[in-house]
């Protein structure tokens, strides 16, 4: 008599054929479907703070998983997303780290890979979702962990287009994560929100992502219907990057600028008027200054580059008391006798010699070459600004051969952000209080951020205010710099979304991860972008962290820009040929 | 695989002496003894499958050892030759290490409640009782506490169980991999068992 088994046939324990074939692994990241097949491995510690530890599958080599990718955690009803944050390498058997299997020991290595050593992955948990098949199906922060051994997948690129938001009025495309062809979309409302900011080393492509969410901004800000979604932009174009034409950094060819694509919606003026007709650019106006328009504040903006005592800096406060907006022509009034004595003036202020010379010069040095600057400023200048601006058309003021003054730069940049900082408060306590309408939301748009947000100057330049303001006058900020760590930390903690390419300062990245839950793992993620072509997205107008490649400004990205202006208003597209826009 | 059916129903011996892990059983035949790590089935009682996982061959009369016959240049043909009596006074033995029963026709991998009884019947398992136990290798963690050369034993078993090719690889593959789990205190002893199974 024999004894069969009757479950002959049953799987082995590991639910798998046992073999780990390539073909095996590659299908775990093609399939993308969602079944359990696609697991990955379980959750087998961690917290929500440290994020969570899962052991890999034993078919899941580490070297398949890539870390900054998403991952879906099941649980029940419930369901958790997190990115992946490290990868380790682990073994049960201490003794395998100093007497490995040896080159001809195939048998053994493929015996030990899966049980005595095997992969662990770290994953920040991010979102939530309560109730997979039922009501609470929107993603909410995280606030609990998945069970011991809850299944882990890759997330699918239905779940990553559902968490970042499908095509409608509210959101715009910015890139595609790193491992699919998803849209990754940014909440446009939450970005105008508050004040932003794009960073990173130089030559990681600032300005191609800053441009790209300019045109999507404006784009999207012209398809509002009401007045209070609108948004206008001010940019303030240090390397004439941003108005008619720019420049690709890699390749050295001229890429359309934003009132190239975006014709009459957007208005440039300069500050350099040869430069820009050497450049073939089309300037809608000019900006000058007046000395009457320039505040000692802006002189404690730039103390350090012009090279002013302190002292310097109190006769300026002194000189503006007195003499108002005549302050500075005043100051170059300033005499010293030749034995050395101050003039009526000087000793009436308090202004001894040596304060006097050290004004003087670093005023006269100042105002030389910077043809811009005239002893009054005509009124329409700013209030055509003013204008343009009210009337929805953003503005692009180009700064020619001034961009590499930074001084020029920093001043022209104070004072016309005070202006219409000014006019908007005006406009905004009136609406608030007679009634009326609110002015229409501005951000502006600044270079080199840091150097009027250092917490030295941040105090006194309008842009530390604004960005402290919030958006109590309908004016937010949008940043762009490659030393987030000399921004005030105060101000930091206002940017409501941060964008950033490659950094590899260790504190550059601790201030921009500053006051963002999970940071550990971000640290990793960011320090580990590719130099160009990609960036992580956190912040505000994300329901998630996100590593992306931003989509391409070619000729495809403008086209579309272009086929949508005409759809959504024709009368006003620019008829000028644009199909050599991209020539090499 | 043991696969050949006229020796489906080969019956070893019957069992002399057995706990609820081991049993010693005495040879019907002193020349036709399983091999070291051959599957056997106990009958006769809770059927029990087991592995060999030692034999020897002593004399009858524990009072009385059986001493050497024969010079330096005789060799063991002709020691027989010369003294028939001998076979007669030895008896073969093998001990099987338990690595299961079947309760209603489902094999499990754990002790019985009971050992084999004593003059039950020993046989080979057929290929269709080995490939219940293959199913998982539960039984591995039965064998690695109990026998003196349990790890010879182990090593002959699965080699004997291990489907030709090509499942004879990743069949070892994973046999070798419940070892890695189960002996992961012990690198040295499971470095040789590997190394054996590969062999």
């Amino acid at each position: 008599m024999t004894y069969e088994n009757t479950n002959g046939n049953a799987p082995l324990r590991d639910g798998t054929d046992g073999r780990m074939t390539a073909e095996r692994t590659v299908s775990l990241w093609s399939a993308h479907e969602g079944h359990e097949h696609d697991s990955i491995g379980l959750v087998v510690s961690g917290s929500l703070t440290e994020g969570l530890e899962i052991r890999l599958d034993d078919r899941v080599l580490p070297s398949d998983v890539i870390v900054g990718t998403y991952v879906t955690i099941d649980a029940g009803t419930r369901r958790f997303f997190g990115m992946i944050k490290d990868i380790k390498l682990c073994t049960t058997i201490a003794q395998l780290a100093h007497t490995p299997p040896g080159p001809d020991e195939d048998f053994l290595r493929e015996v030990y890979q899966g049980t005595a050593v095997f992969g662990m992955l770290q994953v920040q948990p991010m979102l939530q979702i309560n109730d997979v098949d039922g009501e609470g199906r929107a993603p909410e922060p995280v606030k609990s962990v998945p069970p011991h051994f809850s299944r882990v997948r890759l997330s699918t690129q239905e779940e990553i287009e559902r968490i970042f938001g499908t095509e409608d009025g509210r959101h715009f495309v910015i890139g595609t994560p790193l491992d699919m062809e998803v849209k990754v979309r940014l909440d446009y409302k939450r970005f105008i929100e508050r004040s932003n900011g794009v960073f990173g080393k130089s030559g990681t492509g600032k300005t191609f992502l800053t441009r790209l969410l300019l045109l999507n901004t404006i784009q999207k800000s012209n398809s509002q219907k009401e007045q209070k979604d609108k948004a206008v932009c001010l940019v303030f174009d240090m390397h004439n990057e941003y108005g008619w034409k720019g420049t690709s950094e890699d390749e050295h060819r001229e890429v359309p600028g934003l009132k190239r694509i975006l014709g009459s919606d957007v208005a440039v003026y300069t500050l350099d008027s040869e430069s820009s007709k050497l450049r073939n650019s089309y300037p809608d106006g000019e900006i000058v200054i007046g000395l009457d328009q320039i505040e000692p504040d802006d002189m404690k903006l730039l103390q350090e580059t012009m090279g002013l005592s302190d002292n310097a800096v109190d006769a300026c406060e002194a000189l503006y008391e007195k003499f108002q907006e005549e302050w500075f022509r005043n100051a170059l009034e300033l005499q010293i006798t030749e034995k050395g004595e101050e003039d009526p003036t000087s000793r009436q202020l308090n202004i001894h010699a040596a304060s006097v010379r050290n004004l003087k010069r670093a005023l006269q040095k100042f105002k030389r070459g910077k043809d811009f600057i005239v002893d009054k400023a005509p009124e329409d200048v700013l209030a055509s600004l003013l204008k343009t601006l009210e009337n929805g058309r953003s503005v692009v003021i180009e700064f020619g051969r001034y961009g590499s003054d930074l001084d020029a730069y920093m001043l022209v940049a104070n004072i016309l952000t005070r202006r219409i900082h000014d006019r908007w408060r005006e406009k905004t306590e009136k609406a608030l209080g007679t009634g009326g309408e609110h002015p229409i939301h501005l951000i502006i748009v600044i270079e080199e951020a840091h150097k009027f947000l250092d917490p030295a100057v941040a105090g006194h330049t309008i842009f530390g205010q604004i960005a402290r303001e919030m958006r109590k006058y309908n004016v937010t900020l949008l940043v762009i710099d490659q030393r987030p760590s000399a921004i005030d930390p105060e101000v930091m903690s206002q940017f409501g979304t941060r964008i950033t390419c490659l950094l590899d300062n260790e504190r550059d990245i601790e201030a921009v991860l500053s006051g963002v839950s999970g940071k550990s793992g971000l640290r990793d993620v960011l320090a580990r972008l590719d130099s160009k072509q990609q960036a992580l997205i956190l912040g505000h107008a994300v329901p998630m962290p996100i590593v992306v490649r931003p989509e391409t400004y070619d000729q495809t990205t403008y086209a579309r820009f272009r086929e949508s202006l005409r759809s959504s208003q024709p009368a006003k597209s620019d008829p000028s040929d644009d199909s050599d826009l991209f020539i090499n | 695989m043991i696969d050949s059916p006229l020796v489906t129903a080969e019956r070893y011996g019957r069992v002399i002496k057995s706990t609820v892990e081991t049993f010693v059983a005495e040879c019907f035949t002193n020349a036709a003894a399983p091999p070291l790590g051959e599957l056997l089935v106990v009958e006769d009682g809770t059927p029990i499958i087991a592995i060999v996982a030692d034999i020897s061959t002593e004399s009858r009369d524990g009072t009385r050892p059986l001493g050497l016959h024969g010079g330096p240049e005789d060799d063991l043909q002709h020691v027989l030759d010369a003294n028939p009596h001998i076979p007669a006074l030895l008896r073969t033995c093998f001990t099987g290490v338990v690595a299961g029963y079947w309760e209603d026709h489902h094999l499990r991998q754990y002790l019985p409640s009971a050992p084999p009884p004593v003059q039950a019947r020993v046989r080979r398992a057929t290929a269709a009782e080995c490939a219940g136990l293959i199913a998982s290798f539960d039984f591995l963690r039965l064998l690695l506490g109990v026998a003196p050369h349990a790890d010879d034993a182990i090593a002959a078993a699965l080699r004997r169980l291990a489907p030709p090719e090509p499942e004879r690889r990743p069949f070892l593959v994973r046999a070798g991999k419940a070892l890695t789990v189960l002996l992961a205190e012990d690198p040295p002893r499971l470095h040789a068992l590997l190394r054996r199974l590969q062999g």
